[in-house]
């Protein structure tokens, strides 16, 4: 069984079925999976069964994190088999499930179901008690990704759907929240809409003025996004179901189909944006799930799938391979784990811990003397404090005490992979660390070098 | 699978073979898929309402005309829904849309019109103008969004965005149903930067309008939109096809294919006679059995007796129409007459007859001797001996039209059957029945009436403006049953509306409006009948009533005074209790066309006894200025306050649904009478005062043969079937007064006193009689005392009878009010005078 997987943030959409669960599917596959560099995976679940544990659990030690999608229709739940199906996610690890797809669409509704009002309204009804069942599990509820565009426009079904969210009260929905998101580029450059609705204040649903962008492509993160904060006041993080270019496919966004080699090249484009600093994606996006791994033979994906039936394998994927052999290679910095770890002010709204002043240990124990650094600071700002990385990791800004010979930096790093925000209050003296500290309690500022988190609370 | 046009090939032919269950069926299956499918939905109330299940219609209807309330095709058949269910308010309001949209009939509501005048103006591209038209609709606040959505319009169309935002968000607070008004929204909720209310505004148009119903006539086909809206859903059959259908598609011949019939010619044609007009001065019966029994087959069938030919008799005493015009304008009249007489045979194919009481001549063919033109009931007696030399020729007296005035052939003076201040009722009743019993005519009756002068004029213009109603072409649909049937598809479908081809007006009392909108239901919308007040003279609706076929009045008359007077409905009021509505120079100055047929139930309405001239009374003045067909009362007319209809409001309104389905005027008040005296006899048991006074004060100014609408329809033939009547016919005559103290409890006389002036306060003070009527049976042709072992010996109610002055503008005369009470103190019915 290969080591875990370096988190590289990217993945695959594995079959548009759930025919290829079984152990020797596993076999087959994992290799792939090592040699592609993958950490993520979409599973097409349903409810009528859950995935075979051997297949999550093999992957969950590799290192890849499995994204359950269950595109069922979109009709009332038996909550019953649902609070089964999610109690056996939750006891076997498995964090993400999606449920539902594209509500904003005809096709995912009964015959005659869409058309009448209130279809947001509706639709929230059938999906927040689906919500619950998960919060009460432990899993964080994911709103299903929309269709991009699609007939009730997405960006305005996600505004009404957080709004009446915040309506009906759910703050415990609203703060546990996770943005589920197709990214598929269609027949557009990976950074087209890049900027939001802030850059492209023209266009309308439906409408897009010539010279405009919209955010029907990869980046349509970035616009939910943008929806998020507006309405519930933090970001909320996102995972990609699918995304990328798709091979051959014509969509009604587009005028045509594009080239293979323009299908490799975007989807590097998107990956080497995982990595690369300077065009970096934000750290609310968890993933960036291509589409689409494999499919049958007859199936109507076959075509998109970068695996094929007759052993043919898109160039996209031997270029991924490459990339992720030469990843392997380099050492782990935090410039190479890429904005996903980058310090941004966008902590875990979800962590139970507010903030948490991690002091140094050493061999021989605490030492008081970092208490007495910390006294007039801990009096004034009152954070958690203590040594535990375990502790720490739940918590959403991490002040660290000290240099990297009392907290280490594998330790920061590994915070900061745990999403948290992370600071280090450090000096080549005592003095200049207790300067520092005194400094932000006159000023009543909380940390030195985090725009948000200026000791206000959400 | 079934597509959009495949259904509603199948939703046509089930209306055409009149299955609407089948088509229910389809519609509400198709409704499961596509809910917001208008067409459908409209399809879906129709087949109800053809299904006799108006009410079901009425609640689809009630949505759609909120969902989509310019659509015209609904509003029309919301009122005919209304109409069914008796629901004035849903009828009115369909009525006014269905004025706005059209123009038809005219409004005569302010709102209405402003409303209309800004779609125009819209329409137009006026924009500023139709605003502040809408505004002014708007003001009313009535229960339709027509006003506002103009109003709305005004700014939207003129692309004032800021204007009709704040507009279209009020609106969609008030009519959160109606498509144009989320559509406006959502345009405005885009522009304003708020896509997410936008879009959702726009899906919930999508929910109400499925097919872009709205949409397309706000946006057209080329929107940004489109693909928000649904395509047709996976429709299949719900159930089989029923065979009627099956064979009207075709789809089920054994051989070839069956084609319908070629339809006739479009149009109608212009009904030609080819037979020439015959010289009714010469006729002679003509014995046509020998001809009947050759043309009989010979079969060992019992010969059945022969129907009797209905034959039109024009009456009058020319001895006494020169004695009053002159030797030269008697001529010029018996001219008239004789063109009258081939006229009338023309067009109704009945022969007629010209017959003078006191010539001898006219008479002696029949051997029937001249009476005295005087005397009311040799003349009648005369009308029985040649309805039985009639027979002998297989003919009978089938109408019956009196030229002149009550100098030249008497009216009957029948006694007062109440116990108002009429001394007697003159009626022309007598001369339209066989028998003493005048209650029941037997043929239809009319006069042409002149006033007291010598001056020939009215008279010769009321001849000839009836022959030239006569000349009228009296148009036949072409084609055969196929054509029919395009006629019923097309009707079905919403159609151009048929039914009213006429327009029709009114003015009544506002104290009796309830009774009147029921009376005047059959020729007219609401809109178009008056109150007075608030309408007396110095607003009278000129330019309302210039383009009138039918005029329906209903307010109080005088004996002494030609005007017409409304009255107020409660005691407190601006303005006077009892406003001059009409009068005779009305006529005369504002009218430009002269209504065809005018019903009056006010007191005195018909009363023309020493009048002068016509400007003496309303009823000369009408047909000296045009009018051909006039019915009133002679006397006092009572009538109810509202539903239900009783005297004569019942009987107006009986003899409007007659006229308005092509009966002859004559018929149409004749069989009116009897329905009239079947419905009292069936409701109460008998007819009392009131009901024979009705039947015998209002009588027929015109040639009764007259008829106005087209060909009668196929209604008319059931509303003149023969009434059945009991062969002895209780009759209440006012038997004697007795004294509160007789009653077995005394206390009644205030109980009822405080009933009638809940309904007129006015009576708070009047005096009261307390009548215990006799009851009398008419039977073979006789009214006599009550001997029957069928009925109680006397009558089981009690008539309390108000009386009190009042006063017209300085006239004076008296309001009557008589309260029918039954044993147990039930009140049966009041009634009031006109």
């Amino acid at each position: 069984m290969s080591g875990k997987q370096t988190r590289t943030g990217y993945g695959f959409y594995y079959f548009p079925d759930e025919e290829h669960y079984r152990v020797k599917d596993f076999e087959a596959w994992r290799h792939e999976f090592s040699a592609l560099g993958i950490s993520w995976i979409t599973l097409r679940g349903s409810f009528e069964r859950a995935i075979p544990e051997h297949f999550t659990r093999g992957l969950q030690e590799m290192g890849i994190t499995p994204l359950v999608h269950i595109p069922a229709k979109i009709q009332a739940p038996d909550l019953a088999a649902i609070d089964s199906l999610m109690h056996t996610y939750a006891r076997r690890g498995v964090e993400h499930v999606v449920v539902y797809d594209q509500p904003n669409d005809r096709s995912s509704w009964q015959q005659g179901l869409f058309e009448r009002q209130e279809l947001v309204d509706r639709f929230l009804d059938l999906w927040i008690p689906i919500a619950d069942t998960m919060l009460r599990h432990g899993l964080r509820p994911i709103f299903p990704a929309l269709k991009q565009g699609g007939v009730y426009w997405d960006t305005a079904f996600l505004d009404t759907a957080l709004q009446q969210l915040n309506k009906r009260k759910k703050y415990d929905l609203t703060n546990a929240l996770i943005l589920a998101v197709y990214g598929h580029a269609f027949d557009r450059a990976a950074n087209w809409g890049a900027g939001g609705a802030k850059k492209w204040p023209n266009t309308r649903p439906y409408r897009t003025p010539v010279g405009s962008e919209d955010h029907i492509g990869f980046r349509t993160f970035e616009w939910y996004q943008d929806i998020a904060n507006a309405n519930l006041n933090h970001a909320v993080p996102t995972v990609m179901i699918a995304g990328g270019a798709v091979e051959k496919r014509t969509d009604g966004q587009s005028a045509g189909t594009k080239s293979t080699g323009w299908h490799a090249n975007c989807n590097i484009d998107i990956i080497k944006s995982l990595t690369d600093e300077s065009a970096a994606l934000p750290s609310y996006l968890k993933n960036v799930n291509f589409w689409l791994l494999s499919a049958n033979p007859n199936s109507k994906e076959h075509a998109e799938a970068w695996y094929r039936a007759d052993n043919s394998v898109s160039p996209a994927a031997t270029q991924l391979k490459q990339l992720a052999q030469q990843r392997k290679q380099r050492p782990l910095t935090e410039k190479s784990v890429g904005s996903y770890l980058a310090n941004t002010a966008e902590p875990d709204r979800s962590k139970p811990i507010f903030h948490y002043l991690m002091l140094p240990t050493f061999e021989w124990g605490p030492a008081k003397w970092h208490w007495d650094l910390v006294h007039d600071y801990v009096t004034e700002f009152q954070p958690t404090t203590g040594y535990s990385i375990t502790d720490a990791r739940l918590a959403q800004y991490v002040s660290i005490v000290g240099n990297e010979q009392g907290v280490s930096k594998e330790i920061e790093l590994e915070l900061k992979r745990c999403g948290c925000v992370v600071e280090r209050i450090a000096g080549t003296s005592g003095d200049e660390i207790k300067s520092q500290l005194d400094g932000l309690v006159s000023n009543k500022t909380r940390f030195r070098t985090i725009a948000s988190g200026n000791g206000t609370r959400t | 699978m079934i597509t959009r046009n495949d259904l509603f090939t199948l939703l046509n032919t089930a209306f055409t073979a009149k299955q609407p269950g089948f088509a229910r069926e389809l519609c509400q299956a198709w409704l499961e898929l596509q809910p917001g499918d208008i067409p459908v939905q409209y399809n879906l109330a129709k087949a109800y309402y053809a299904d006799r299940n108006p009410r079901a219609a009425f609640n689809i209807l009630s949505k759609l005309v909120l969902i989509d309330p310019e659509d015209y095709q609904i509003q029309s058949l919301m009122y005919r829904v209304a109409q069914a269910l008796g629901d004035q308010d849903a009828e009115m309001m369909a009525q006014a849309s269905i004025s706005i949209l059209s123009g038809r009939p005219k409004a005569h509501l302010p709102w209405v019109t402003h409303t209309r005048n800004a779609l125009e103006l819209l329409q137009q591209g006026a924009y500023a103008q139709a605003h502040n038209e809408a505004q002014l609709g708007v003001i009313a606040n009535r229960p339709s969004p027509l006003p506002s959505l103009m109003l709305l319009r005004s700014h939207w169309m003129a692309d004032e965005h800021e204007m009709a935002f704040p507009i279209a968000r009020g609106l969609a607070g008030t009519w959160p149903q109606t498509v144009a008004i989320q559509l406006c929204l959502a345009s405005c909720l885009f522009n304003d930067g708020r896509d997410a209310d936008g879009v959702n505004m726009l899906h919930q148009s999508t929910a109400l309008d499925a097919t872009q119903q709205v949409v397309k006539r706000y946006w057209g086909t080329d929107h940004p939109y489109q693909d928000i809206w649904p395509t047709d859903p996976d429709f299949t059959l719900p159930s089989p096809v029923p065979n009627s259908i099956a064979l009207l598609l075709g789809a089920n011949q054994i051989t070839g294919t069956v084609k319908p019939p070629a339809p006739a010619p479009a149009g109608k044609q212009k009904f030609q006679r080819t037979t020439a007009a015959r010289d009714v001065e010469n006729e002679k019966p003509i014995d046509i059995s020998a001809d009947l029994r050759r043309r009989q087959p010979n079969t060992r069938k019992k010969e059945q007796p022969l129907e009797l030919k209905a034959i039109h008799i024009i009456l009058t005493s020319f001895k006494k129409l020169t004695a009053k015009y002159g030797d030269a304008n008697t001529e010029k009249i018996r001219q008239g007459l004789v063109k009258l007489a081939n006229t009338s045979s023309l067009h109704t194919e009945r022969k007629v007859m010209l017959v003078a009481p006191d010539d001898a001549t006219t008479l002696s063919k029949f051997g029937i001797p001249a009476v005295d033109a005087d005397n009311a009931w040799q003349i009648k007696t005369l009308l029985h001996d040649l309805n039985s030399a009639l027979a002998q020729g297989h003919e009978k007296v089938g109408s019956l039209l009196i030229v002149g005035n009550d100098e030249i052939i008497p009216f009957h003076r029948l006694p007062n059957p109440t116990d108002d201040l009429d001394k007697d009722v003159p009626s022309d009743n007598p001369y339209g029945t066989l028998d003493e019993n005048y209650f029941v005519l037997d043929w239809s009756v009319g006069r042409l009436p002149c006033d007291h002068s010598n001056d020939p004029q009215p008279l010769l213009s009321l001849i000839d403006n009836t022959i030239a109603a006569y000349a009228t072409p009296v148009d036949v649909e072409a084609g055969g049953w196929w054509a029919k049937i395009l006629e019923i598809i097309a009707k079905l479908l919403g159609g151009e509306e048929s039914g009213r081809d006429w327009y029709a007006a009114g003015i009544t009392a506002d104290i009796w409006k309830k009774a009147s909108l029921d009376v005047f239901g059959p020729i007219g919308s609401p809109f178009d009948l008056i109150s007075s007040p608030p309408l007396d003279l110095d607003g009278w609706p000129r330019e309302e009533f210039t383009e009138n076929d039918f005029l329906y009045f209903n307010l109080h008359g005088l004996e002494d005074s030609p005007a017409w007077y409304g009255q107020r409905k409660g005691l407190v009021g601006e303005g006077p209790m009892y406003p001059k509505a009409i009068q005779p120079s009305d006529l005369l100055n504002h009218m430009r066309k002269i209504p065809r047929a005018v019903l009056s139930e006010a007191c005195y309405g018909a009363h023309i006894l020493h009048k002068n001239k016509p400007a003496d009374s309303m009823s000369l003045q009408f047909l000296a200025s045009g009018t051909t067909t006039f019915v009133g009362s002679t006397k006092i007319a009572y009538g109810a306050i509202s539903a239900p209809l009783i005297s004569a409001d019942l009987l107006a309104k009986l003899f409007w649904q007659r006229l308005t389905t092509g009966v002859a005027a004559g018929e149409a008040l004749r069989s009116a009478k009897l329905a009239y005296a079947a419905m009292m006899n069936d409701n109460q048991g008998f007819l009392d005062g009131e009901d024979q006074k009705s039947l015998i004060s209002f009588v027929l100014y015109g040639d009764p043969l007259l008829s106005y609408y087209k060909t009668p329809s196929s209604r008319a033939k059931a509303l003149t079937q023969p009434v059945s009547l009991p062969k002895a016919l209780p009759m209440c005559s006012d038997g004697k007064c007795i004294l509160p103290e007789q009653l077995d409890r005394p206390d009644t006389v205030n109980y009822i006193k405080n009933q009638v002036t809940h309904y007129l306060p006015a009576m708070n003070n009047a005096q009261v009689k307390i009548i215990q009527p006799d009851l009398q049976i008419a039977q073979n042709g006789r009214v006599t005392a009550n001997r029957s072992k069928g009925l109680p010996n006397q009558p089981n109610h009690t008539v309390y009878s108000f009386s009190r002055p009042i006063q017209y503008n300085g006239s004076n005369s008296e309001e009557y009010a008589r309260v029918t009470v039954g044993n147990t103190n039930k009140i049966m019915k009041i009634t009031i005078s006109h």
